[in-house]
C-alpha cells in the first residue's frame, strides 16, 4: 500500500496560532466571504500572499501602509 | 444510517487528507465550484465524491510546483494520500456508497473492487493491543457494544465514562489514542463538552456517535474526526477507528509531534 509508514514522506505543514482581536477576525471573515475563500485558513494564506506580493511589487506603498499601521 | 451528503463529503475529505482544515477547504472548494457552475446543491452523492477525487488527483498530479500560499501548495504539503484500498474501505463502510458508485468515484480502479475492499478490511484486522480507547457514552448497552466492537479489532478499552466530566477526567488519566463519544449525552453536557475539557491537555482523534447527523460536521470549532450515525454498523466504527489510529496526523504546533511516526 502506498501509505505505509516506512516509506511515507513526511508532511510539510505546520499549524500556527495567531492572536487577533474580534474586530480583526471579522475583517478577515468579511474578506473571506467577499473573495469566496474556501476557509478562514485559506483566506489568511491568500492575504499573506497578497502582502508579500505587494511588498515586492510596490515596496514604497507597502512601507507606507506599515508605517500607518504602527502609528495608528 | 449515514450522514447528509455535504457532511459526508466533508468527513471523507478530512479522512483523505488526515486533516480537518485541509479536508474542509477541499470539500468547500468543490461545493463552491458547484454553486458557481449553477449545479443543484444537492447533486448526487457519487457525483460530488467523484469531483472531489478528480480535483484532489489534479492537485497531486500537477507537474509544476504550486504557488506559495495557494490551496494546491497546502494540499500537496499534506503528505501521501491513502491507498486505493483504504479509499474503498472509507467509501464503502463509512460513507455508505454502493460498489457501483465507488467504481465510478475512484475510476479507474487498479484492481477489482472486491479485492480492494478485502485489502482494506485486512487493515482493520491488524492487531492494535497497544492502542488505547476511551468510550464516553451514557447508554450502558451501547457502551458495552462499542467496547466489544473495539476489542474485536484488538484495541484496548481503557475506560467507559458516562458523563462529560467523567470522560474528560478519564481522558487526562489514561491518555487514550482515540476517544469514541456519544454526541448527545444525557443531561446538560454533551460529548463535545468532554472533548473541549480535555483537548488542551490531551490531543487524540475523536469519533462521535450520534443519532442527530444534521447537527454535526458544520465546520465549527470543536469537531470530531469522524461521525458515525446511530444505528451504527460495527464495520463503520471499526473502519473509522482503524483509519484514525493508522493515519499520520498532526495536531500540535511543534514539528516533532507533527511528523511523528504512528
Amino acid at each position: 500500500m502506498s501509505n505505509e509508514k516506512s516509506s511515507a514522506p513526511e508532511k510539510r505543514v505546520e499549524k500556527l496560532q495567531i492572536m487577533v482581536a474580534d474586530s480583526e477576525l471579522a475583517m478577515i471573515d468579511d474578506w473571506r466571504f467577499e473573495n469566496r475563500a474556501a476557509s478562514r485558513s485559506a483566506a489568511i494564506r491568500s492575504l499573506i500572499y497578497l502582502g508579500l506580493e505587494l511588498t515586492k511589487s510596490d515596496p514604497d506603498a507597502a512601507a507606507k501602509l506599515l508605517d500607518q499601521l504602527d502609528r495608528a | 444510517m449515514f450522514l447528509p451528503v455535504s457532511a459526508s463529503l466533508r468527513q471523507f475529505a478530512r479522512a483523505v487528507t488526515a486533516d480537518r482544515l485541509a479536508g474542509d477547504e477541499l470539500a468547500g472548494a468543490i461545493t463552491a465550484e458547484n454553486i458557481r457552475a449553477g449545479k443543484p446543491p444537492a447533486a448526487a452523492k457519487a457525483d460530488l465524491f467523484r469531483e472531489f477525487i478528480l480535483k484532489w488527483r489534479e492537485i497531486l498530479d500537477a507537474n509544476s510546483r504550486p504557488r506559495p500560499f495557494s490551496s494546491a501548495e497546502y494540499v500537496r504539503s499534506l503528505g501521501p494520500p491513502p491507498s486505493e484500498a483504504r479509499l474503498v474501505l472509507l467509501l464503502n463502510d463509512i460513507c455508505g456508497l454502493s460498489q457501483r458508485d465507488i467504481e465510478y468515484v475512484l475510476d479507474p480502479l487498479s484492481k477489482p473492487f472486491a479485492e480492494l475492499l478485502k485489502e482494506g478490511r485486512a487493515v482493520i484486522a491488524r492487531q492494535r493491543e497497544e492502542r488505547k480507547a476511551l468510550i464516553v457514552e451514557d447508554e450502558p448497552l451501547i457502551a458495552a457494544d462499542l467496547k466489544d466492537v473495539l476489542e474485536n479489532m484488538g484495541v484496548t478499552v481503557v475506560g467507559l465514562a458516562r458523563t462529560a466530566d467523567q470522560g474528560a477526567r478519564e481522558a487526562l488519566k489514561s491518555a487514550p489514542d482515540i476517544v469514541l463519544a456519544d454526541y448527545n449525552l444525557d443531561g446538560q453536557k454533551t460529548g463535545v463538552d468532554a472533548v473541549i475539557a480535555f483537548q488542551d491537555s490531551h490531543q487524540c482523534p475523536v469519533i462521535f456517535i450520534t443519532g442527530y447527523p444534521d447537527d454535526v460536521l458544520k465546520g465549527e470549532d470543536v469537531e470530531p474526526d469522524f461521525v458515525i450515525v446511530k444505528p451504527y454498523r460495527p464495520e463503520a466504527v471499526q473502519a473509522a477507528v482503524a483509519h484514525c489510529l493508522d493515519t499520520e496526523r498532526f495536531f500540535a504546533i511543534d514539528a516533532d509531534s507533527a511528523n511523528g511516526d504512528l
